[in-house]
């Protein structure tokens, strides 16, 4: 009876892992078999390095999109990731308890807001606030660098706050009873012992800044042309396929698949160079 | 081993249920007699169709469900071509190749599209050549077209829209793009232009800046902006219907008659009789009789 239980157990268990796999299987058959051949007909690197995205006269041309996404993620990485870095250290060595429960539910319900709020928050409160200050449209690479550091703050804070405190107590004393300050402690020894962990809370920041969609349709002005300047209306990968998805047929559409296959190889990277990284330092 | 004979019973007693639960579903309808014509298609005459879908649900037949979907004209036309869906609404004209796949239009209504500005902004009326060079880029100062001092900030539907393509079309702001032995229609709106996804995005832009302009169809018309008259006239039934107002288009069906039900049949019939026809007036669209 008890081994019948176990191997019930197991084989659900097994069977569960087997459906997460399995999907992203089912997602990488998909994407691939729609938008490679569409690659191909255009032209790789016609599609690849073409600057013209018009699809009413066969021009689909993504360098654009990459460069604004690219510039995008890291501009708001470096913002992002240094005030998340930071704000996780201090909840976790320098914050009072008293306010650290604050901080923590703030930080906690910042990363389940829903992204079509930060899209409404940057349109009503970002958007225009460069528009008055800086000119230009409002609708810019500027506004979608600020909306996005704003929301991969949560999820750098969270991943690195639970590394950082998974660094055993010693470590802390030890450094503590060599001589060290507390804050020579906590950045020369606690911080690059959790490194490998606020590496994949970079990773998946970044990861999310690359992926975001809905905050950034609202305020990027979805101009596919090449990015001028900070206060140029822009358009990413993603918003590229999420805004004329429904309304595209035949090359168009399968095009805007080619662009979720080269989105895919993106996060597939990144996260094949975590892995790296870590090992690296390990 | 062991474990995968244990992996196959349980994926195969999911199967079954799986199978099981879609099977049961249609006996129920069935059972129940309740007939069902799925629209699809355009945002734009989404609108419109929600309208209509009540009036033949009340005048009708109640016994008669109405799904409506929101994809956009490409994937309710590809939708109906695939047979999930018995009708698709469009705002664009149906392509050689979705005519040649078995695929007729009608004609159910006629559509103002306008131009929107913000209402602080005092330009009332543009002509159709101002209009052009705005969408251009070649007017790029309100004071050009007699208004205040501010650059104009163009905002237009994205590709593949049915009301940016008629948009186009109407004010010429197409041109010939030959490419080999292609002939292409490319659009001339200015490299500068703001894009959006709905006509509700195009409105609260417009709404929080002065110098923005933008176009969208009459249906979706409110008080929050401001409707231009073009060439002195405005976007009123009658002025559409003898053509005074130039930038009007038809919403259209897009059916497969071959295979097309008896109940989807009667519903298109609702939609171009008297009382379907004064149900698109009162939606604020032009009636085609």
């Amino acid at each position: 009876m008890g081994k019948k239980f176990e191997f019930l157990a197991k084989s659900l268990f097994f069977a569960c892992a087997l459906t997460s796999v399995f999907s992203l299987f089912l997602i990488i058959l998909y994407i691939f078999s729609n938008g490679v051949p569409a690659i191909f007909k255009i032209g790789v690197f016609k599609f690849l390095f073409g600057t013209v995205w018009e699809p009413d006269i066969m021009e689909f041309g993504i360098l654009p999109f990459i460069v604004t996404t690219i510039i995008s993620t890291i501009v708001a990485f470096f913002i992002g990731s240094r005030i998340g870095k930071w704000c996780a250290i201090y909840l976790s060595f320098f914050c009072p308890r008293k306010s650290y429960k604050i901080i923590k539910t703030i930080v906690e319900l910042l990363s389940g807001v829903p992204s079509i709020i930060y899209g409404f928050f940057g349109l009503v409160i970002v958007t225009p606030f460069i528009r008055e200050n800086f000119g230009g449209p409002g609708k810019s690479l500027l506004a979608v660098i600020i909306i996005l550091s704003v929301m991969i703050l949560p999820t750098i804070i969270n991943l690195s706050e639970t590394a950082i405190k998974a660094v055993p107590k010693s470590y802390y004393e030890g450094a503590l009873a060599l001589g060290c300050n507390k804050t020579e402690a906590v950045f020369n020894v606690v911080v690059p012992a959790a490194r490998s962990g606020i590496n994949s809370a970079y990773i998946l920041g970044i990861g999310r800044a690359v992926g975001e969609t809905t905050a950034v349709i609202l305020v990027a002005g979805n101009n596919p042309n090449m990015p001028t300047s900070l206060l140029s209306p822009v358009k990413t990968l993603t918003t590229g396929i999420g805004m004329e998805m429904s309304y595209a047929a035949d090359l168009a559409r399968e095009a805007l698949f080619s662009i979720g296959v080269i989105l895919f190889i993106i996060i597939i990277f990144l996260n094949i160079s975590l892995i790296f990284i870590n090992r690296k330092e390990d | 081993m062991k474990y995968i004979k244990g992996i196959f019973i349980l994926t195969l007693s999911l199967c079954i249920f799986v199978f099981v639960g879609c099977s049961n579903k249609n006996k129920n309808e069935g059972v129940e007699n309740m007939k069902i014509v799925k629209v699809a298609g355009s945002t734009t005459v989404f609108p419109l169709m929600q309208n209509l879908k009540n009036g033949y649900e009340r005048q009708r037949d109640p016994n008669v469900r109405i799904e409506i979907q929101q994809t956009g004209s490409s994937s309710g036309i590809m939708s109906v071509s695939e047979g999930i869906s018995q009708i698709a609404m469009t705002s664009r004209d149906l392509t050689e190749k979705e005519k040649e796949s078995g695929l007729s239009e009608i004609k159910i209504a006629l559509d103002g599209i306008i131009l929107i500005i913000n209402n602080d902004n005092n330009i009332n009326n543009l002509t159709m050549d101002q209009i052009k060079k705005i969408f251009s880029g070649e007017i790029t100062n309100w004071n050009e077209v007699g208004g205040h001092d501010g650059k104009i900030i163009v905002i237009s539907r994205e590709n593949g829209s049915g009301t940016k393509a008629s948009f186009e079309e109407l004010t010429n702001l197409k041109k010939q793009v030959i490419k080999g032995d292609k002939i292409y229609m490319g659009s001339l709106i200015s490299k500068d232009a703001l894009f959006e996804n709905n006509a509700g995005a195009i409105k609260s832009d417009v709404m929080y800046s002065k110098n923005m302009i933008g176009y969208i169809s009459i249906g979706n018309l409110d008080k929050s902006v401001k409707a231009l008259s073009v060439d002195g006239f405005k976007c009123l039934e009658n002025t559409v219907k003898n053509g005074e107002y130039k930038i009007a288009r038809p919403f259209k069906l897009a059916v497969n008659f071959d295979n097309l039900d008896e109940t989807s049949k009667d519903f298109i019939n609702y939609i171009l009789s008297d009382e379907g026809q004064k149900i698109v007036s009162k939606s604020g669209y032009i009636s085609v009789n």
